[in-house]
Formats: structure tokens, C-alpha cells, sequence
């Protein structure tokens, strides 16, 4: 079974308030970003046949408990263990092509936040010593990716500072993000280390909020009062070995995912404005080289130079990313890649978006890559 | 960052941790895998290369390069307060593991990628040892 290009689309998008939620529950906070959702497009809960939940912190999230309080009996659903919605896409586009579902809601909420979540987890799996260690939170893979990018390719921390000053500008354009205050990169070098090389700026805020999107079949998308966005195609990859890898912190495993624009059914170059996953800034640069808009080893100079600001030559992160609008694990890269597709992101569109990539990954063992389209390429 | 403080921390965290094989003894060893001679990090039930179970615990010389290292300025952790700045680094030892650790004995200036160290085990409890490196050839 192939996914025919435009099979399936989104048509509803809903994302809450996000920051500080105190006194919700992370179900509750998933099942309000539903019924934004639902308004969106038109629909009601009883046009959904699917629910597909992502597990949050502190275990919530799971398809039974939030089925029970939206009030709903689907057909299908299912809950899966890591973020992203990269795979709750892929996921919910292959059980509307296989038939098991028409009409999906992809679902996800968190109280992190207010749960007061440390992020004092390891940094990475496996072996019990790495905390004992002191290898706590993905800024320690994030430093250790960079300093060896650094190594390499000689990128500086004023070029890497860039990622977060450029996500910022395009914070200010959003009044959903967190952190709008303006952040100059005389700002950016002047902030102390965390994990050195990287600075408070590289990594992501812990914040709550909750994201829903509506995805069906193509037949169906008239039932919805949006303009449908269709995905395209979508590809995955792993390393799940992990540290027996070599260089896994630089997941060059990724860049078997570029066959995804022939899948599309367009070139790289066609891609109006990119999405990608960033806990740390590191990310941005590494998914830049490994899909190559850029070469290996380039991404320094090329976030310095503007290129991927709005008005750039491809522009990343225009809802400020995690690192700036709100750490909801890549969910709202998606809702606002929907959004640019649809035209509605006021002061931050991209004009004339007509596709979209979004690229993410679970730790550095699982990596998605989405390409919507407003269009359908024939 | 002093040594010792990286050691309490260590200690502190371990707690009363149940065994971990891989803190039994003071000297650095592998599972080598009998049958395909793989040297598993971290420890695993079966070998990750052929997935045969049996494998014996080998010595190693602990001699390995830094592939990257960080500083940690920010304790995620209480229970590295005392420790920060301290810095992590990943070894790849000249046998095959490639090792999350801390180099002892080394001013953060002093580090740089592509550094050769050797595993230094060091007792951070009562029969529980923590492998560390140093920089050189030969552990202290
Ligand atoms: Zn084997």
C-alpha cells in the first residue's frame, strides 16, 4: 500500500493558550485544544471515527482516559509514546488509507509547566551511569553535537547564535508566543553558559498548552468549512542503535529521508517555508544540512546571513519555534505550518506559501519528515 | 570543578541504588559477546550484533579519544551543585564503546576534541566503581 500524494489532508487546526495553565490537567488542556479544532473546521465530535493522543509528561495523554472525557467511542484509536505530530500524522494518513478510519483527531496537551517538570532527566538512554555522570537534559547532547559541528566545520557560537535571535524576530510577530521581547545577538552572547558552548537561548522554555489537529480523507474535505491542506508525503527513520552509531549525535541517519520531495512530487527548492523540531537550536542547523538545504558543514554562515528569516530564502521556525513560542514538542510546527498554508498568519506569512516541510525527531533515535501542500502536484 | 565534588555527586545520586554490573569493579570491562566478540556498551542482555545472549565480562585498556565535550554551568540535578562547572565528555575507546564520562584532573581550557585519555575507575562508594578518564595513556 502506497500513500497516493493528497490522500489525506488536515482541515481543522486548534491550538490553546500556552504558557502557565494552573489548576488544569494535561487531558483537559488536550480535550480544549479539540474542540478549537473542531470550531476550526466546522465539524462535530461525532464526525470523528479516530483519536490519536500522545502520552504527556507525568504519563497523561492516553487515547482511553481522553476519549472518556471528550465523550467519544471512534473507531480506532491509538496512543503513542513520543511527540513531535510528525508521527501522529503519519500515523493517522495510514490508518485513513488502509480504511480503518475516515476523520482523525491528533491530539496532545501538557501541564508540564505548572507540573513543575525540572528536565533533570538523563540526557540520552541506556546506560545507568550517564546521570551519574551529570549528563542531565538534551542541552547536554545539544552542546556535544555543536562543539563537534564546531570542530569540524569551524561554526561559531555567533552564527549558532543566529537560530534563536532569528526565531525570536519571528516570535514578535506572534502574539500565541511566549517570548516576544526583542533578542539582539549582542543579547544572545552577552547571556551566561548553560551547558557550554550553549546559552539559556539555545534551549527550549517548559511551558503548558494543547494542540489538536483534524485530519480525513480527500473525498472528504468538503465537509469541512477550511481549505484543506494536503499531505504530500511523509518518510521516517531511525537510530535506534544509538550510541553504537558512529556520530549519532549528528543523526546522519536523517538524510536518507530526502527521497520525500520526489515523493511529493516537487524539488527542494519548491519548499515555501520549513519546520523544524528544535529542544535545542543545534537541531535547526543539523536539519538544514541533512536535507539538504544547505551543504555539510554550511548551516553556520547560513543562518548568519539571514537565510532563513521571513523574507530569506527559506524561512524556518516562523511561529518562533519551541525556543521561543512555546515548548509543546513540535506540535504547533504543524499547526502553524497548516496556518501559513491556509494564508492566515497575518505579520509572519509567507507569501504565496503553497508547500510546506516540517522535519522533527524523538531524541536521536527516531526522526519524520511531513511535505504539505495547498496544492496537490500532479 | 574539583574531582571530589564530581565524586560526591556521583555518590549522592547513586544512593542505595540497587547492583549495576557495571559499577562492580575497579577496573574498566566490556561484555564481550562469545560468540562474535562484540564489545557491548551499555550492558545488554544480548548482543546487539549477532543477538547471541552468552558473553563474559573482558578487561579493556580504557584508551579512547574525546569525540566532543561540554561544560555544564547549570546543575539540572541538586545533586550536582557543588560540581558545576563540570564537563561531560564522550569517549570513543579504541576497542569500540563509545562512553558518556568526565575527565578528571583537567581544567575546562584543557579539553579539546580528538584529546587521548584512558579510563580512570574510581571508588564512589563502598564497592561501587564510577569509570572516569584522564588524560594520557595510562591511568594515574
Ligand atoms: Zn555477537
Amino acid at each position: 500500500m502506497t500513500l497516493r500524494r493528497g490522500e489525506v489532508a488536515v482541515i481543522g487546526v486548534g491550538s490553546t493558550e500556552q504558557g502557565e495553565l494552573p489548576g488544569r490537567s494535561a487531558d483537559e488542556i488536550a480535550v480544549d485544544a479539540l474542540r478549537l479544532a473542531l470550531r476550526d473546521c466546522g465539524l462535530e465530535k461525532g464526525d470523528l471515527d479516530g483519536l490519536i493522543t500522545c502520552k504527556s509528561f507525568g504519563g497523561s495523554g492516553i487515547d482511553t482516559d481522553i476519549g472518556r472525557m471528550a465523550g467519544i467511542n471512534p473507531r480506532y484509536s491509538a496512543t503513542l509514546d513520543y511527540g513531535t505530530c510528525n508521527f501522529s500524522l503519519h500515523l493517522a494518513a495510514m490508518a485513513i488509507a488502509s480504511g480503518m478510519a475516515t476523520t482523525i483527531a491528533l491530539l496532545y496537551g501538557t501541564n508540564q509547566r505548572s507540573a513543575g517538570n525540572r528536565f533533570r532527566a538523563v540526557a540520552g538512554s541506556g546506560a545507568e551511569s550517564l546521570g551519574l555522570h551529570g549528563f542531565h537534559n538534551i542541552a547536554g547532547q545539544g552542546a556535544l553535537a555543536f562543539a563537534r559541528h564546531a570542530h569540524l566545520y569551524g561554526t561559531t557560537q555567533e552564527q549558532l547564535g543566529w537560530v534563536s535571535v532569528t526565531e525570536r524576530a519571528h516570535a514578535q510577530l506572534n502574539p500565541a508566543a511566549i517570548f516576544r521581547t526583542p533578542l539582539t545577538i549582542e543579547d544572545y552572547l552577552a547571556e551566561p553558559y548553560l551547558v557550554a558552548p550553549l546559552r539559556r537561548s539555545d534551549v527550549c522554555m517548559i511551558s503548558d498548552g494543547g494542540a489538536c489537529l483534524i485530519v480525513t480523507s480527500a473525498d472528504r474535505v468538503a465537509s469541512a468549512s477550511t481549505q484543506p491542506v494536503y499531505l504530500l508525503a511523509m518518510e521516517q527513520a531511525t537510530g535506534l542503535r544509538q550510541y553504537q552509531n558512529p556520530d549519532n549525535l549528528l543523526r546522519p541517519w536523517v538524510s536518507a529521508m530526502t527521497t520525500i520531495y520526489a515523493s511529493a512530487g516537487l524539488s527542494r527548492a519548491d519548499v515555501d517555508v520549513l519546520f523544524i523540531q528544535d529542544p535545542v537550536s543545534v537541531w535547526v542547523c543539523q536539519m538544514l544540512e541533512l536535507f539538504g538545504f544547505c551543504g555539510p558543514g554550511e548551516s553556520g554562515p547560513f543562518v548568519q546571513e539571514g537565510r532563513i528569516r521571513l523574507g530569506g530564502e527559506i524561512p524556518v521556525n516562523t511561529n518562533g519555534g519551541q525556543l521561543s513560542e512555546s515548548y509543546m514538542w513540535g506540535w504547533l510546527h504543524l499547526c502553524e505550518a497548516v496556518r501559513q498554508l491556509r494564508g492566515e498568519c497575518g505579520d509572519r506569512q509567507v507569501a504565496d506559501a503553497t508547500f510546506a516541510q516540517y522535519c522533527s525527531t524523538k531524541g536521536f533515535e527516531k526522526a519524520a519528515t511531513s511535505i504539505l501542500g495547498s496544492s496537490v502536484p500532479s | 570543578m574539583s574531582d571530589e565534588a564530581l565524586l560526591l555527586a556521583a555518590a549522592r545520586l547513586l544512593g542505595p541504588s540497587p547492583s549495576i554490573e557495571e559499577l562492580a569493579t575497579p577496573q574498566i570491562r566490556f561484555q564481550q559477546c562469545t560468540a562474535c566478540g562484540f564489545r557491548r556498551y551499555p550492558p545488554a542482555p544480548a548482543c546487539p550484533e549477532c543477538l547471541a545472549s552468552e558473553s563474559e565480562w573482558m578487561p579493556d585498556d580504557g584508551v579512547g579519544t574525546i569525540w566532543s565535550y561540554c561544560v555544564y554551568h547549570r546543575a539540572f540535578d541538586p545533586a550536582f551543585s557543588g560540581a558545576v562547572p563540570y564537563n561531560v565528555v564522550l569517549v570513543e575507546l579504541d576497542s569500540g564503546p563509545r562512553m558518556i564520562s568526565n575527565v578528571l584532573g583537567i581544567d575546562p581550557s584543557g579539553l579539546r576534541i580528538g584529546l587521548r585519555v584512558v579510563a580512570w575507575p574510581r571508588e564512589i562508594a563502598p564497592g561501587r566503581f564510577l569509570v572516569y578518564f584522564v588524560p594520557g595513556a595510562s591511568s594515574p
